[in-house]
């Protein structure tokens, strides 16, 4: 009887035990981000608790702060830059390497993606070791490059997985509807894989806006956001960057549910083929 | 005036010439002979069929025919002009493929619509094409759903309207039935038949299915290994096949093996051993002695079951199976030698007595001569 009540016990903590890793694991995710936020609108010089009263002093800090506009200015142009190229050139790329055969593609496709896997520190040095060597004086475009060196792979990788699924029957049907390669790759290719590119750009200028170590070493004069949430922390934690993180990831939640937006758009195309 | 002759040059033209002309077509697929020497001509406004089982050459010609791959030689003409250099799309066919390949990010009628869009016509006027075409093939009011959104009969459909909105010389169409289920495939079948008589477009229609080919077609080409064996209407096919393989494809046929011996008008025997002597009319050279095989088709073998057999033909046997298909029965009769042999009748025949016909009664087995088929027994397809 003992053995019965015993086992009811265990299936119902069985039961319980699934949730439970759910919600720790999203406490694990989430919880610094919401005393982020939190200590964001916390009225007190030091972001932690005690939480001492709400106020908008921080966010109203950031709003005369013009070096970190500066900052935020140059790291949204940067992200452009990085999306533009990055996305078309991983697009472009993508098609050879998931169609085409030709020799050596195995290596090819693992070269496209080993920059993922290289630590950015390295690649942060040997890219101010080539720019020296070629004498490229540093500045944002020395950035925008760094960025598309790391970001091409993740585009390329996205951009491929659409276009592995694409039956290629629909191209023939285009061209037998009259429609010649040109008009075919615009009419039908780029309309299926749009959510695909879409999806590239979202996570290239993501990765772009995020990035610091390669950014610390090609930067010229102007510096990015990360370079400058980092020159702050060197004083100290001030609540300012939790107000200026807390708004930024605002942005990339907007971002988010655009992109969602957008890709729930195109579902009646993910439901066949 | 100029428009005129040119139309009158046109119209002249369109009588002589048929649809489709292929000359000595050949297609090597690296070591592989997928076409051997294919020559065919296809008449304008005819429903052809292109029969034969998988891998037979019948997708690779529709696909020379529609221009996605090229012949390694010989030509191919759609109406009296070589397309060896024209693109697909410049073509004047339109294609039902096996999938469909509808556009997925397109409402039907953008889909409809595709082919006249490239061809700069106006919108006004390829909307009001598109919904007619979507009116024949009975789908006015779904011009705003995707595909996604609808059956497989209904894509098969949009397919066929997508295609045949541009009034194409030719409509190839390769196995576009073969997703359906039996049911809406009959249905499908008459309505293509309809709408083929109502359009007079010339369809080129792969199948590996006979009864379909026969169903449908005006003619067909029966292929095997990528050789062309016999052009002609169902009923020449199927009552005068001129290889093995194309009688034995089509329908359903008893076969013996043996020697031949020739005897006068073309009418040959052979010897089977254990079975007699078997006659029937010889298909192609055959050389004296040479090993041959003789079929009939059960419908045309007739069960006797008074009496010995009188020479003459007559083999006798014991019916080992009895299949009632409701309006015709299917009798298996298994010879002393052994060999089972297939015999159709109608359920209602009064010739003999139909309900004394059970397994293990002994009966006589015999056919007309002129209904039997003696062809080479090496023959490879």
């Amino acid at each position: 009887m003992s053995a019965t009540v015993l086992t009811r016990a265990r299936r119902r903590f069985g039961r319980m035990l699934i949730p439970l890793c759910g919600v720790l694991g999203f406490a694990f995710l989430y919880v610094p981000i919401f005393f982020l936020i939190l200590f964001s609108f916390n009225d007190h010089i030091i972001p932690s608790l005690p939480f001492r009263g709400f106020t908008l002093e921080w966010y109203r800090e950031l709003s005369y702060d013009f070096v970190m506009h500066d900052a935020l200015y140059n790291s949204l142009f940067i992200a452009f830059w990085t999306t533009l190229i990055s996305t078309t050139l991983g697009t472009l790329a993508a098609f050879p390497l998931v169609r085409r055969s030709y020799r050596l593609k195995g290596a090819s496709q693992l070269l496209v993606l080993l920059p993922m896997i290289i630590p950015h520190f390295l690649m942060g040095v040997a890219l101010l070791i080539f720019f020296s060597f070629l004498g490229v004086p540093l500045s944002r475009v020395t950035i925008i490059l760094g960025h598309v060196v790391f970001t091409m792979p993740f585009a390329i990788m996205v951009v491929s997985a659409r276009l592995h699924g694409f039956d290629r029957t629909l191209e023939l049907a285009a061209a037998d509807l009259g429609a010649n390669p040109r008009r075919t790759f615009f009419h039908v290719v780029l309309p299926i894989i749009m959510p695909g590119i879409a999806g590239a750009a979202l996570l290239v200028f993501a990765l772009s806006m995020d990035e610091f170590l390669i950014t610390y070493f090609v930067s010229g004069q102007k510096g990015t956001i990360t370079m400058y949430i980092w020159s702050l922390l060197k004083d100290g934690i001030a609540p300012r960057v939790n107000a200026l993180a807390s708004a930024l990831l605002l942005a990339s939640f907007v971002l988010l549910l655009i992109g969602n937006w957008l890709s729930s758009r195109t579902s009646g195309v993910e439901a066949r083929r | 005036m100029n428009d005129a002759l040119h139309a009158r040059a046109r119209s002249s033209s369109a009588a002589a010439d048929p649809a489709i002309e292929l000359r000595q077509v050949r297609k090597v697929f690296g070591e592989s002979v997928a076409l051997d020497e294919i020559s065919l001509d296809i008449e304008r406004g005819e429903f052809f069929s292109l029969l034969g089982p998988s891998g037979c050459g019948k997708s690779t010609t529709l696909n020379l025919i529609g221009g996605f791959e090229a012949p390694s030689s010989g030509d191919v003409r759609i109406e009296g002009r070589s397309v060896a250099e024209t693109p697909p799309y410049e073509r004047p066919v339109n294609t039902v493929f096996q999938s469909y390949a509808l556009f997925p990010h397109m409402t039907v009628a953008e889909n409809v619509e595709f082919g006249l869009r490239m061809k700069g016509i106006a919108r006004a006027e390829r909307q009001a094409a598109a919904s007619e075409m979507l009116r024949m093939v009975s789908l006015e009011g779904y011009e705003t759903r995707r595909p996604a959104q609808l059956s497989g009969g209904q894509r098969q459909r949009v397919a066929l309207a997508r295609a045949l909105v541009n009034h194409p010389s030719v409509l190839l169409l390769d196995e576009p039935l073969g997703a359906l289920d039996l049911k809406l495939r009959k249905q499908m079948q008459i309505e293509l038949t309809r709408l083929q008589r109502q359009v007079g477009i010339t369809f080129v229609y792969v199948t590996h299915d006979q009864e379909e080919a026969m169903a449908m077609s005006d003619r067909i080409g029966v292929m095997n290994r990528g050789r062309l064996l016999q052009v002609g209407t169902p009923s020449e096919i199927y009552d005068r096949p001129t290889h093995r393989f194309v009688m034995e494809f089509i329908g359903a046929a008893n076969s013996f093996e043996g020697r031949l011996e020739r005897q006068a008008d073309g009418i040959g025997a052979i010897d089977v051993d254990g079975v007699g002597r078997l006659r029937g009319l010889i298909s192609g050279n055959i050389g004296e002695r040479a090993r041959a095989a003789l079929l009939v088709r059960p419908e045309k073998v007739r069960l006797k079951f008074d009496g010995r057999p009188a020479g003459n033909g007559e083999i006798e046997g014991a019916i080992s199976h009895v299949s009632r298909l409701g309006f015709i029965t299917h009798y298996t009769v298994r010879l002393d030698g052994g060999q089972d042999v297939l015999s159709y009748r109608l359920a209602d025949s009064t010739e003999g007595d139909a309900g004394a016909l059970d397994e293990g009664r002994r009966v006589v087995l015999s056919w007309k001569e002129e209904d039997a088929r003696i062809f080479r027994s090496d023959e490879e397809s």
